[in-house]
């Protein structure tokens, strides 16, 4: 028996190709929202994928931004406030063979001989400067409810030009902690 | 429709072209200012942002353009197919160099990219670097051999109290040329310091990792940069253990590598760095590149197109224009004019539409005009043939019968369609009462004569009818003349007039028989009475004068004169009865009484006549005079006698039915006798006055029925009957009023109509 099909409109395509790149942006927002710097019960655990090693052997400095927010509950809303940035500035010297660490309220570099060593300091060093922000605004303690948080990440926009389109696509360079709320018995 | 009204005007070219140049120049801008290494990495955000934010509009803008492009089509809009040829055209042209170019500037881009490293730069820089760690090397090598000689002399003065060996500590530093110097314990508590730096009272904290190097009793050496152009070597070494009483010392030594030494190794550590970044950076500068080109190039193509189809739809829409206005003139609507806005060709094109197009509306104005006085004419002229008593017909060039007026249709009982378009041939076929005549119309036509004329006698649904037919060729172009070589023949048409003129003849011959009539009562009937007077008192008076044989010759002779007179008086009697005009009312008849009742009138001499009735009691009532008809039933029946004398076995069949030959209300009478049957002779004038079989008939019996009949609309014909006599056949209307000739002025029949629920008995 014969039937009768309808053929898609010009207009019905338009919004399968929408759906489609709907469906592929949503993905990406997932892929990029994976969290290679994590905080498990010894602190946070910074995982380098292995271009970002290669990177930083290859001479490529990486800076990791150290975020913190002074959250405050306000009807249903968090309003943040108070953004404070630390910065850490990875190198790998190459004549000496050890990686450095530029702190952005610090005059000298930090050496470290392996990349396990760096990172680690650098997530000790962040959890301290946290718990120093955190010390500090509790002396001036608002009456609203509120929270800090904290956010630890690769900053893709200070990578070298060329790399930088490579970074936003590519998920291997995706190192963010997100914002996490911290109690002070945590740091 | 205000919400339609406002992304009309937004989607109108001039608006969309702006915002997608605005974005593509942002976008080109973005990328240049990207790609120089002093650009904020910032930067590529909103390159992408305005990149996708840009590609998105023009896809938009394309796709609806394309949706209306579509619609248009499918609603087969004028324009929009030469809109989307013209649309795939322009993406063609831009499509096949973009690609090109597009191909080669990848290929120029990765051979451009591939080109910057060259296998000889990357081995000068290794061994550029080679080169600075064996100096380094040295160098450590000697600040070593500084400390082990610090280090023996410590061990020599260990018995020294502690000021003493803070003393020494700083003569070694200054010896040595280093730029601290410390003694540590185990514990990594600073048991001597000595720092070329006034400000610095603190030496510098020993890590976990060289205390590992210490208790495994090894030198610690590293080379430590300070800042951007300065470095130093720190060195710790291990003393003997237990020599001071306690585990072991450590020593450190830290040197500053001298300025030239560190400038250097920091250029050639620049160098080596950035070799090392672009080498890994080659697969995403590729990437990048590759990426941004396309983007760019994207961007591009979909503003061509866009562009393309804006173009298309400015070029197409004065064509759009003409077609339209063409449409509207092939549909019958002159006079459109088209907005002429440009002034170039197309502005020319559409100038001269419109003034085709008054033209055409002018001429046309006219042409309606002269059609509307060509309809006045044929109207006027229908009119004419309407109401002309003359039947006419008007023939084609191919005898197709074009014009049939109704009086023609009136006299020949036909109807107009049954007639018109069909060829004299074709009119010919069927078989019907006018076959005859149009038979005579083909052959007059085929004549080829300019003027013909003839006449007919026809039995038709009126009843007998004599016609007059003159034939005319009409020839519309009477010279032949060329038209693209070919000869142009005139065109012969046809025209037949005929008259019914049987009303006139009958009038001219009831003039004529009435003149007649009058002379022999004038002429004839006067004297007879005198002659026979004259001749009764002869007898009279001579009677008793003679006697014998000369008496009888008297009275012989006088009896002759009278009978001979009685005789002429009847004759003349009969005339008069036949010329004179029938002047009685016309009722409702019932044939088959009348019938009935004239043969109980002669039913005392006609006893040795066998008489058979077939009377249709279906006949209807016909309108008669019933007095007249009387007449012609007396007639027939006394002929019928008559010619039944000498027959052995005579008999009169009287029948009647409805006419069923020719259509028509009429009825049949039928009166036959087993006769002799009609001599010869005769038989062409027995209908005519003093003709007669009889020897003693007067020859106007037949005369009179003729007469009667003819009176009454009907016909009546003689023909030789089934047992051999006489058939006398009379056709009568059943309402002669409503027939043609009951019409007629000079007829002095009147009539009462027939109601028709008294049609039949």
């Amino acid at each position: 028996m014969l039937t009768a099909t309808r053929q898609p409109t010009a207009m019905s395509r338009i919004l399968v190709v929408l759906l489609m790149l709907s469906a592929i942006l949503i993905h990406s927002i997932g892929v990029a929202k994976a969290q290679s710097i994590r905080y498990d019960s010894r602190g946070l655990k910074i995982e380098l994928s292995d271009d970002v090693q290669a990177a930083i052997d290859s001479g490529v400095t990486l800076t990791f931004e150290n975020q913190y927010a002074h959250a405050k509950h306000f009807i249903f809303f968090n309003w943040h406030t108070e953004f404070a940035v630390h910065e850490f500035e990875v190198t790998r010297h190459t004549l000496s063979n050890r990686y450095l660490v530029y702190e952005s309220n610090k005059v000298g570099p930090r050496i470290f001989s392996s990349t396990r060593e760096t990172m680690t300091y650098i997530s000790r060093a962040s959890l301290s400067s946290f718990s120093n922000y955190i010390a500090k605004h509790q002396a001036h303690q608002h009456h609203l409810p509120s929270e800090h948080k904290m956010r630890l990440r690769l900053s893709k926009t200070k990578l070298p030009g060329p790399m930088r389109l490579t970074a936003f696509i590519a998920s291997d360079w995706d190192l963010d902690s997100g914002w996490t709320s911290w109690q002070s018995d945590q740091l | 429709m205000a919400i339609r009204s406002i992304v009309k005007k937004i989607s109108s070219p001039l608006p969309v072209i702006t915002v997608c140049t605005g974005l593509l120049f942002a976008l080109s801008y973005l990328i240049v200012r990207s790609l120089s290494d002093d650009a904020s990495g910032e930067l590529q955000f909103w390159i992408t942002i305005i990149g996708s934010l840009g590609i998105a509009t023009l896809v938009f803008f394309l796709a609806s353009n394309g949706y209306t492009l579509l619609s248009q089509y499918r609603r087969n809009e004028i324009g929009s197919i030469l809109t989307a040829k013209m649309v795939v055209i322009f993406f063609f042209l831009t499509m096949i160099p973009f690609s090109l170019i597009y191909f080669f500037s990848i290929q120029f881009l990765n051979k451009g990219v591939d080109s910057w490293f060259d296998v000889r730069i990357e081995q000068t820089v290794k061994d550029s670097l080679l080169l600075s760690q064996s100096a380094l090397e040295g160098i450590k090598e000697e600040v070593i051999s500084d400390v082990e000689r610090i280090v023996v002399s410590i061990r020599q003065n260990q018995s020294e109290p502690a000021n003493e060996l803070l003393a020494i500590i700083r003569e070694l530093r200054a010896i040595n040329g280093l730029t601290e110097l410390s003694l540590y314990t185990d514990e990594g508590r600073v048991l001597a310091f000595s720092s070329n730096d006034q400000a610095n009272i603190l030496p510098s904290p020993l890590s976990a990792e060289i205390f590992s190097e210490l208790r495994l009793n090894q030198t610690y050496t590293q080379l430590e940069p300070i800042s951007p152009t300065m470095q130093q070597f720190r060195v710790v070494a291990p003393i003997a253990g237990n020599q001071l009483g306690r585990q072991f010392y450590g020593v450190q030594a830290i040197k500053l590598l001298p300025l030239r030494y560190a400038t250097l190794a920091s250029s050639v550590e620049t160098v080596s760095n950035q070799y090392a970044q672009m080498v890994f950076a080659r697969g995403p500068l590729k990437f990048s590149l590759i990426v941004t080109l396309s983007l760019i190039s994207l961007a591009s193509l979909l503003f061509s197109i866009l562009t393309a189809v804006y173009l298309s739809r400015r070029l197409v829409a004065p064509i759009s224009n003409l077609a339209s206005g063409t449409q509207k003139i092939a549909e019958g609507n002159y006079g459109s004019h088209l907005p002429v806005t440009s002034s170039d060709e197309l502005g020319i094109l559409t100038k001269s539409f419109n003034n085709m197009s008054s033209k055409i509306s002018e001429a046309q104005q006219i042409a309606l005009a002269s059609q509307t006085e060509t309809e006045q004419q044929k109207g006027y002229l229908e009119a004419v043939l309407t109401n002309l008593s003359s039947g006419v017909f008007s023939f084609d060039g191919e005898t197709r019968l074009q014009i049939c007026n109704s009086a023609a249709s009136e006299i020949l009982g036909l109807e107009q369609d049954t007639l018109l378009s069909k060829t004299a041939e074709q009119l010919c076929q069927p078989e019907h009462h006018a076959k005859q005549f149009f038979e005579l119309i083909n052959a007059g036509i085929k004549s080829k004569q300019n003027n013909w004329q003839d006449e007919l006698t026809l039995l038709g649904t009126h009843g007998r009818q004599m016609l007059i037919i003159r034939g005319t060729v009409l020839r519309l172009n009477n010279d032949l003349f060329e038209v693209n070589a070919q000869v142009i023949k005139p065109i012969e048409n046809y025209v037949i007039v005929f008259d019914d003129v049987t009303n006139l003849i009958q009038a001219q011959r009831d003039a004529a028989w009435g003149e007649v009539a009058r002379r022999l009562a004038h002429e004839i009937k006067n004297p007879l009475t005198p002659i026979q007077l004259s001749a009764e008192r002869i007898k009279l008076k001579l009677y008793d004068h003679v006697d014998g044989e000369l008496q009888e010759t008297l009275e012989r002779s006088t009896r002759t004169i009278v009978q001979q007179v009685e005789s002429m008086k009847e004759m003349v009697n009969a005339f008069s009865s036949y010329a004179q005009p029938v002047r009685a009312k016309l009722a409702p008849l019932n044939i088959n009484q009348l019938v009935r009742d004239v043969l109980e009138l002669h039913s005392s001499h006609l006893h040795q006549i066998e008489i058979k009735l077939e009377l249709d009691d279906n006949v209807t009532k016909i309108k008669a005079n019933a007095s007249a008809l009387r007449q012609v039933l007396n007639n027939l029946v006394i002929n019928a006698s008559h010619a039944l004398e000498k027959t052995a076995q005579p008999m009169i069949t009287i029948s009647t039915q409805m006419a069923a030959k020719v259509t028509g209300e009429y009825i049949d009478l039928l009166v036959e006798d087993n006769g002799s049957g009609i001599p010869e002779d005769i038989r062409e004038s027995l209908f005519d006055p003093y003709v007669s079989s009889k020897a003693k008939g007067s020859g106007l019996g037949l005369a009179i029925v003729k007469r009667i009949v003819e009176e009454h609309s009907g016909s009546v014909w003689a023909r030789q009957g089934s047992n051999g006599g006489t058939a006398m056949h009379l056709r009568l209307p059943i309402n002669a009023m409503k027939t043609y000739r009951g019409n007629r002025r000079q007829n002095s029949l009147h009539s009462i109509d027939i109601n028709p629920a008294q049609t039949t008995d």
